[in-house]
């Protein structure tokens, strides 16, 4: 959950509780990780000590099976503690404050915020299955061409490609760009060149994906998940029998070399993602959702 | 049937004026009376008294007795920071639901008391006896 956005609308909530139940004198809400989140324009010192104070009685109300709620009763006032999911509401109420109220309103509008906010973040949050369109490759290297028909399709012992093999080659693509289908054409005009040489280092296909986080008994942190359409265009392009591991580059600048694996869930192939393991994702400090630059790296014995 | 443990200090005399202790320990002697009816209720699990000098403690299940002398003394402690924090006056009482059980700590005279109870059970009668 974002917490920026949960702190706005979690102060704003309880703003409007306070301006609701005149009987309010003050509240605050502290998280699990121990931030107090107040409902006053300017954060009370008070709270942060209270809330200190809390947290101890918290951690021993687990022989009563974990918090649930706490009501002091003073002379002078009242306060009450009331846990909304992994959350204390910590209200300071006047003597004769009606409890029950207070209790149904915040019960329902607190949850209610937590979970739109929980909603509206974890959906922005969601990869959107991107078009084939998207696939193309990085602006740095103009010569990539899409598909990997090119370089297969032109049999080494033809020497000169076939004209109508070249059309046939054209016509199964769905919709390219104008732009890349001229310069797919341009590599045809030259197969001898990439039938002998093998791309220099700087040349390298790259892809930006979208990231996909997983985790699980068995994920091994150093492979990440790809396209098997990418993984096999790449060997084309770079004439080798399989891409065994990739690098990956963040907009942050990080980087980490791992070993490249197919993608083992169909329902997540041809998204554009990269599945990265949560431990590597951890290291490259990239969420869910992000784009990040995958390049492959050309094993050393690729003859 | 789970096995009742008590467990008490024996209380020193120390001052010669002599004179309000007696009156204390009655008050201690009355307390312990409504406790024990208290105690005999449904739902009630138990109950721990504290004194200046002195404890008492009769929960039914003796292996929570840490825990729960622990959680009463830090939720008398804790209602007495928030109380002088926020400016509530003095605690009349405090009352500290978890997801099973409940518990209603308040101080009468020198005494601070907790009693455990299950979460059906009226604590505001309990509290009404004991005042």
């Amino acid at each position: 959950m974002n917490e920026e956005i949960l702190n706005i609308a979690l102060k704003n909530a309880l703003a409007e509780i306070k301006n609701a139940v005149s009987d309010v004198n003050w509240t605050f809400i502290l998280t699990d990780n121990g931030t107090v989140i107040s409902g006053e324009d300017t954060a009370d010192p008070n709270m942060t000590k209270a809330a200190s104070s809390f947290q101890s009685l918290a951690e021993k109300a687990s022989a009563i099976g974990g918090l649930d709620n706490m009501l002091i009763t003073g002379d002078k006032g009242k306060v009450y503690v009331s846990s909304i999911n992994d959350m204390y509401l910590v209200a300071g109420l006047t003597e004769d404050a009606d409890l029950v109220y207070f209790r149904t309103l915040t019960g329902a509008v607190l949850p209610t915020v937590l979970k739109v906010v929980n909603s509206i973040t974890s959906s922005s949050l969601a990869p959107t299955p991107i078009k084939p369109t998207t696939f193309k490759p990085t602006p740095q290297i103009p010569y990539t061409p899409l598909k990997p028909i090119a370089p297969k399709s032109i049999p080494s012992e033809l020497q000169i490609p076939d004209e109508d093999e070249e059309l046939m080659a054209q016509e199964q693509e769905p919709t390219e760009p104008e732009q890349t289908i001229e310069s797919e054409t341009l590599e045809l005009n030259k197969p001898q060149e990439l039938e002998t040489s093998k791309p220099p280092v700087e040349e390298v296909p790259s892809q930006q994906l979208i990231v996909d986080r997983f985790s699980g008994l068995m994920v091994k942190a150093d492979t990440v998940q790809l396209d098997v359409d990418i993984l096999k265009r790449w060997s084309a392009l770079l004439d080798v029998k399989e891409i065994d591991e990739v690098d990956i580059e963040t907009f942050s600048g990080k980087t980490a070399r791992c070993k490249a694996k197919v993608i083992n869930d169909s329902k997540l192939e041809g998204r554009g993602l990269v599945r990265i393991p949560e431990k590597t994702c951890q290291l490259l400090d990239v969420r869910r959702g992000e784009l990040v630059r995958v390049k492959p790296v050309i094993p050393e014995e690729s003859d | 049937m789970p096995v009742k443990k008590k467990i008490q200090q024996v209380e020193i005399e120390e001052q010669v004026d002599w004179a309000p202790k007696v009156e204390e320990k009655r008050v201690i002697a009355d307390l312990r009376e409504t406790l024990e009816d208290i105690k005999k209720k449904d739902g009630i699990i138990g109950y721990i008294i504290r004194g200046t000098t002195s404890a008492s403690v009769d929960i039914k299940d003796p292996s929570k007795i840490i825990d729960y002398a622990a959680l009463s003394a830090e939720a008398i402690e804790s209602g007495e920071t928030l109380s002088s924090t926020f400016g509530l006056g003095k605690v009349c009482s405090i009352v500290l639901e978890g997801k099973t059980l409940k518990v209603l700590s308040l101080t009468k005279g020198e005494q601070q008391l907790s009693i455990f109870m299950e979460k059906s059970v009226d604590h505001n009668s309990i509290r009404q006896e004991i005042e």
